[in-house]
């Protein structure tokens, strides 16, 4: 094996771990951000929980790692270089980034295939594309998952009220504060079962292609290791933006709403993958949060928030293809253009970084935020 | 079409039979403590209500239970019908 593959391998791979990490802490709020809004979990400790599920999730199952793209990319009639894999890497990091900055809880599985998807249009052909795959996997579950959660939680929301009514309101929040504990860690425990799986696929159908393993075998242990531990690191670290957006910017919940959007989300999440279609986990959420927000009586959802939500989930794919298809057309020039490719990303990143440090968000002031208002019942369930 | 059907009846079905299974859990274990009313006579402890709410609470663990044996796909050989 020549140098300059070995190079692009080994930035294939430190690529890969990057889009887990970024995976990870985009995803956090998926898990915990209910859990945080409502004080059930401080933040620091509800990072610390979600990173280690994740962590465990990883090494529970190998099984989505087995496909790059879940058939969304022709991968037995195309070549797919790990130069294709690394721009569509790169284009997926860079949307997961974006979307962080303005705290918009986007699929970062949809990032990734879109990156991969521009990156092999451009460097395969069309034909290296299953668009019936886009859409059965990509598109309608982006429409319909939030609505199959939101009226579960919804439904739940709903009930649960019912059921509750007349009690002392501090003694119901008290009891759901447990209960919602243990739903976010079973969203948690599912998330790191899925998504690690992904980067490890990637890795392993890369040192496939270039010959370092034998076609057909699964992903090797230390492969493992460093995804969930990538993952988990990511997940640790915390998004607080989209964490404050889905906890505190879409409405404002209390634990019996958090218990119901999370054991909503558990059950959608669960259901779907066991029937082997797998709903992007961050729709889920999102969705059974705007349910458990109607369930109340008198309580409000920003709008606004929800609808920059679903045109950010709608331009997911086409962004991060686009972003893919330069990446791509600009690394397919040999191993110059891969070192270009990466300067760019580096460079992006750094960008968004500095940006992100004019305004700040972390575990201290992740619950302060005025897109909603408290409402009057909350705010005295509060005070006591 | 069929898929998502079946998702959707499911995850409202489970959502809320989990929701008010612990709901109802939660009313009983408080309504069964004993307490000092506003008024300072004293409201008796019902210990039925309490174990209705254990059941409850048993019944939810039970979900959580099955939930991880759907996570987990080595425990899948605990449930026959899973596979």
């Amino acid at each position: 094996m020549d140098i300059a593959t070995l190079v692009v391998v080994a930035m294939v791979i430190a690529t890969s771990l990057i889009f887990d990490f970024t995976n990870g802490f985009h995803d956090t709020a998926n898990a915990m951000a209910t859990s945080i809004a409502t004080g059930a979990l401080k933040p620091k400790t509800a990072v610390i929980a979600a990173g280690t599920l994740n962590l465990v999730g990883a090494f529970l199952s190998t099984e989505v790692a087995k496909t790059i793209s879940g058939g969304i990319i022709n991968e037995q009639e195309v070549t797919i270089s790990a130069a294709f894999i690394f721009a569509g890497l790169i284009g997926a990091i860079i949307w997961n980034l974006i979307t962080w900055l303005v705290g918009l809880p986007s699929s970062s599985s949809h990032a990734l295939f879109g990156g991969l998807v521009g990156a092999v249009i451009v460097g395969a052909g069309v034909q290296g594309v299953n668009f019936m795959a886009v859409i059965s996997k990509v598109l309608i579950p982006a429409l319909i998952s939030p609505i199959i959660a939101g009226l579960a939680a919804w439904c739940a929301v709903k009930l649960m009220y019912l059921i509750v009514k007349g009690l002392d309101e501090k003694r119901v929040e008290d009891g759901f504060r447990h209960g919602q504990t243990v739903t976010a860690c079973l969203v948690a425990l599912s998330h790191g079962t899925n998504d690690a799986q992904k980067t490890m696929g990637i890795i392993t159908l890369t040192l496939i292609a270039e010959g370092m393993q034998a076609s057909g075998t699964g992903p090797q242990i230390w492969v493992v290791f460093v995804c969930g531990l990538a993952i988990a690191l990511g997940t640790y670290t915390g998004g607080w933006r989209v964490i404050r957006t889905l906890g505190k910017g879409l409405t404002e919940i209390n634990t019996p709403q958090g218990f119901g959007a999370e054991a909503a989300s558990a059950t959608t999440i669960l259901v779907s993958s066991h029937l082997g279609f797998a709903l992007s986990t961050t729709q889920v959420c999102s969705g059974s949060i705007i349910g458990s927000g109607l369930g109340k009586k008198g309580n409000k959802v920003n709008w606004g928030v929800a609808g920059r939500m679903v045109i950010a989930w709608l331009v997911t794919f086409p962004v991060a293809g686009v972003f893919g298809a330069v990446a791509c057309a600009i690394a397919r020039l040999g191993m110059g253009g891969v070192i270009v490719v990466a300067l760019i990303g580096i460079a992006a990143a750094l960008v968004i970084l500095r940006l992100s440090r004019r305004n700040p968000v972390n575990s201290a002031n992740v619950n302060d935020s005025a897109e909603v208002k408290l409402n009057p019942s909350n705010n005295a369930v509060a005070a006591q | 079409m069929t898929n998502f059907i079946v998702v959707l009846v499911c995850a409202v079905c489970v959502a809320s039979i989990i929701g008010s299974l612990y709901a109802f859990g939660l009313r009983n274990l408080i309504k069964g403590e004993g307490a000092v009313a506003a008024d300072g006579t004293h409201v008796d402890a019902h210990p039925a209500r309490r174990i209705v709410a254990y059941v409850c609470f048993a019944l939810c663990i039970l979900i959580v239970v099955f939930a991880l044996i759907l996570i987990v796909p080595q425990l899948h050989a605990l449930v026959p019908w899973l596979k």
